[in-house]
């Protein structure tokens, strides 16, 4: 990822134009000087469009994280070098056919057969293979929020979870660790239920982006934040790529961002509530933004 | 902390380069982290002294032993003085800076050429030199089971670029370069920097 932009600094120009005026009402060519601020960045994590698979799984402090079901799926591509990004939520009821096992919810896919299987079962849907998987658990999102010091997330209403003592209000809201649990799993409140929790996945990690570039020149704060994530996730990701990815990750422009839930129908099977997920939908974004980590369409087409 | 000479005018090029990189390398390798001079490195080349680039490590080496600390130390500095030396300093005029990009992984190679002019000195490549004036690097690193696998150089570099008779006009460069370690060889992985040019205006 590479960006270059120019810009004056604006109190320089105007105290150099003053100085260069002075009484005289001329320019005087000694005494002026102006300062041009011009900052470049890039990383070399990897060419073209990368794809990771974030899994949060609702297994519990104690028990090994790919126990547990994952409850939230998110596929998201990276292109660093364009500077663009794309997250497709996964609605965790998606009923969808779990390569050797059936049909299942895919939050099943996780305890049934491992990452890879979630890989799996994303790959048929997007059509995207990803590159990296990525498994947080709750205790690991606790711990990894209150790491980087909370994040801030920005809510469309109020949402409250009484187990983690959430209770934020609608616009920017900063949040703790066991905050970062309840706003992650609240759901009964929201109109439109797991679909709006997995849109909030989607702010959470936002707020993460935003709190890795708000601290990025802190000395020693990615190098934390990345020891921190060593210890709590579960990842093909090794220390080096984990380290790149975070730096590159750092300088992400959250308005190249987009962010896209699958839409689905709710149904029943056996008595459970699954979702049938739109999967022309999911192709057609899979096809859209393989290549370059970018939706050309919008969400919904 | 270790000297980066400056070469004025007159010097012999390339060799000149490879001999102040070689005398930084050694200045590293011998532990010598406070200021040292060497009289070859400016013989005949009257002018004002560079300043010293410092490095300090400030976190993440704690569980290190002082032997393993300087080690990545002169590491470190290896790296970011053959930057500093290529990029900014060495014989004037000069067109050579990509030499500069040595330093990066060839990934950060390909952004950092597009971005050489504020990486390097390029676009004073006709003046008469630079003078270091600041090289301050804070290093803070990933370490892993006992091993430093990366590391962020929070620089501060200051210049001063002479041309004519004209006052030195400084130059700075401030941010991050990103460093990690591949088949045992640090290099820079990525950069996250802003360039300060004081541009004199005016005849």
């Amino acid at each position: 990822m590479t960006r270059r932009r120019t810009r004056w600094s604006a109190p320089v120009l105007v105290l150099g134009l003053l100085l260069a005026v002075g009484l005289h009402g001329r320019p005087d060519a000694a005494s002026l000087s102006l300062v041009k601020v011009e900052p470049a960045q890039a990383v070399d994590f990897e060419s073209g469009a990368v794809w990771l698979l974030f899994l949060g799984s609702d297994a519990h402090a104690g028990t090994e994280v790919l126990e547990g079901r994952a409850d939230a799926i998110q596929l998201v591509g990276v292109d660093f070098d364009a500077g663009t990004a794309v997250a497709f939520g996964v609605p965790r009821d998606s009923w969808v056919e779990l390569e050797g096992h059936g049909t299942n919810r895919i939050n099943a896919g996780l305890p049934i057969g491992g990452t890879a299987l979630m890989a799996s079962a994303v790959q048929d849907l997007f059509g995207i293979s990803p590159d990296y998987v990525v498994t947080l658990g709750t205790d690991g999102l606790a711990k990894l929020v209150d790491g980087v010091g909370g994040i801030e997330i920005d809510t469309p209403r109020d949402v409250s979870e009484p187990d983690s003592g959430l209770d934020i209000r609608q616009g920017r809201n900063r949040i703790r660790g066991a905050e970062a649990v309840g706003f992650a799993r609240a759901r009964y409140d929201l109109p439109r239920g797991d679909f709006d929790r997995s849109a909030n996945h989607q702010e959470m990690m936002r707020g993460v982006v935003r709190q890795l570039a708000t601290h990025k020149d802190d000395v020693g704060f990615v190098e934390a934040a990345v020891l921190r994530a060593l210890g709590v996730l579960d990842t093909n990701l090794g220390a080096t790529e984990l380290y790149r990815l975070t730096q590159a990750v750092s300088q992400i422009d959250l308005t190249e961002v987009t962010t896209c839930v699958l839409s689905g129908t709710p149904g029943v099977v056996n008595g459970a509530s699954i979702v049938y997920v739109d999967r022309e939908q999911a192709a057609r974004l899979g096809r859209d933004a393989r290549d370059d980590a970018r939706l050309d369409a919008t969400c919904r087409g | 902390m270790v000297d980066v000479a400056a070469p004025g005018a007159g010097g012999g090029g390339s060799t000149l380069l490879r001999h102040l990189r070689a005398l930084v390398v050694a200045a590293l390798v011998a532990g010598s982290l406070s200021a040292c001079s060497d009289p070859e490195a400016t013989a005949g080349e009257p002018g004002p002294k560079d300043a010293a680039l410092e490095v300090r490590l400030t976190s993440g080496t704690e569980g290190l032993d002082t032997g393993a600390r300087s080690q990545v130390q002169n590491d470190l500095g290896d790296v970011l003085s053959e930057y500093v030396v290529d990029g900014f300093l060495g014989d004037y005029p000069r067109e050579d800076f990509v030499r500069s990009l040595d330093a990066f992984t060839a990934g950060a190679a390909r952004g950092a050429a597009r971005d050489i002019d504020l990486l390097t000195a390029a676009r004073f490549g006709r003046s008469d030199g630079l003078r270091a004036t600041r090289l301050l690097a804070e290093i803070s690193c990933l370490t892993v089971e006992g091993d430093v696998v990366g590391a962020t150089a929070h620089v501060d570099f200051r210049f001063e670029v002479a041309d004519g008779d004209a006052p030195p006009q400084p130059v700075t460069l401030r941010g991050r370069f990103l460093m990690d370690r591949e088949d045992g060889t640090w290099s820079i992985f990525g950069y996250d920097v802003v360039r300060d040019d004081a541009e004199r205006v005016g005849s």
